[in-house]
């Protein structure tokens, strides 16, 4: 009897994670029209992906688009059904040559407006640190609904080497607190073994 | 001793039932970008294809005024076969003069969200292709997120400057043995029986 609880338990848990998820509303990408053009954005259950193809998220030699330029702003409200999200990790993919450079800021924000701040970052890649560059954002405090922004400010001069800062795709996602089913997993366990 | 016979039987195939069932599987493959079209996608047991055809994956003079591109792939890879320690990503494809090609790959734990593996390469005419990159994850995993980028460019010179990608392939390399596993079990079993 008591088996068949804790059983029914842990099926009950891995159900409900099977079914929790992230969402992202809102999303928001704006910037100089030649340099966001169409962007591609898709969700997972935690994450959220942003591509720009060919000449968007493209600054320098090959566009003759150089810096300074003003920079894309992305924004989306992020709510979780799995409870507190307490981090995230950012990577972006792309490519830069000669005095190229892209620099990510973060900012993650708790809703309701104004909020507060719970997530800083400030990334980037250039010729000496090139991509991929992945990053952890930890949050100051867990958060259930909350806003993210992302300034991404590309540079590139014309000199007389090859000069380019190029985003293929900008990738966040996000980590819920650790171990809700694994702390059920490990409660039912150790009933089971007291009452055996 | 027939009863013995019949279960041995059974979890032998049972064992192999499980092996055969066991798999990489494949989703939300997103194939993206400026040069990303036309294309196939190929699945394999082990492997993920990714094949280009003309004007996909090129740039330069065979396709001018195209002199740049991207390509964006992004898929998530589940295994039933047992964690997956690293896989093998490969290019194959064609520069001339001043074409290079920039290329991305971040793996990504799905369920902890850590990056468990990453490479980059800068390919040119004295870097050349095929390229074939071993990556080993820092954490052996059995669901992940897959991101890889290209950047083709080859600006205008008075030779022949191409960037070409035909194919990009990734093959995963799982721990080894669900068969072996269930072998070692029934030997087990068969010993302390005897015993």
């Amino acid at each position: 009897m008591h088996r068949a609880l804790v059983t029914a338990t842990l099926v009950a848990c891995v159900a409900s994670t099977a079914q929790a998820s992230v969402f992202f509303t809102n999303v928001s990408v704006t910037g100089p029209a030649g340099l966001i053009g169409t962007p591609g954005i898709v969700t997972g259950t935690r994450d959220i992906d942003i591509s720009f193809n060919g000449n968007a998220g493209l600054v320098g030699e090959p566009t003759n688009l150089f810096s300074p330029i003003m920079p894309i702003v992305i924004t989306y409200d992020v709510s979780s059904d799995e409870g507190p999200l307490v981090g995230a990790t950012l990577s972006l993919l792309g490519a830069a040559s000669g005095n190229g450079t892209v620099s990510v800021v973060t900012q993650v924000r708790s809703l309701p407006l104004p909020g507060t701040v719970i997530g800083n970052n400030a990334t980037g890649y250039n010729l000496d640190n090139p991509p991929p560059t992945f990053t952890q954002i930890v949050f100051s405090a867990g958060a259930v609904t909350f806003r993210v922004t992302q300034t991404i400010t590309f540079g590139a001069t014309n000199t007389a080497a090859v000069d380019f800062a190029q985003l293929s795709l900008i990738e966040t996602h996000f980590a819920p607190a650790p171990g809700a089913v694994a702390l059920l997993g490990l409660g039912g366990l150790l009933t089971f073994r007291r009452r055996r | 001793m027939q009863r013995f016979i019949t279960s041995f039987g059974l979890a032998s195939l049972l064992g192999l039932a499980g092996s055969a069932s066991a798999a990489i599987t494949y989703s939300n493959i997103s194939v993206s970008g400026s040069a990303s079209s036309p294309r196939a996608v190929t699945q394999g047991a082990n492997d993920i294809d990714f094949a280009f055809t003309a004007p996909g994956g090129v740039v330069g003079d065979t396709v001018a005024p195209i002199r740049w591109g991207n390509i964006v792939i992004t898929f998530d890879v589940l295994s039933t076969s047992g964690p997956i320690t690293s896989d093998i990503a490969s290019f194959l494809g064609a520069v001339l003069g001043s074409g290079t090609i920039t290329f991305n790959e971040v793996i990504e734990d799905n369920l902890t969200g850590q990056i468990i593996g990453s490479a980059s390469r800068t390919v040119n005419v004295t870097n050349a292709l095929p390229v074939s990159i071993p990556i080993n994850f820092s954490v052996p995993s059995t669901n992940f997120k897959v991101k890889k980028t290209f950047f083709l460019y080859a600006p205008d010179t008075a030779g022949v400057d191409l960037a070409q990608i035909g194919l990009v392939e990734q093959r995963f390399v799982p721990t080894p043995g669900g068969v072996a596993l269930c072998a070692a079990g029934c030997l087990i079993a068969m010993r302390r029986r005897r015993a």
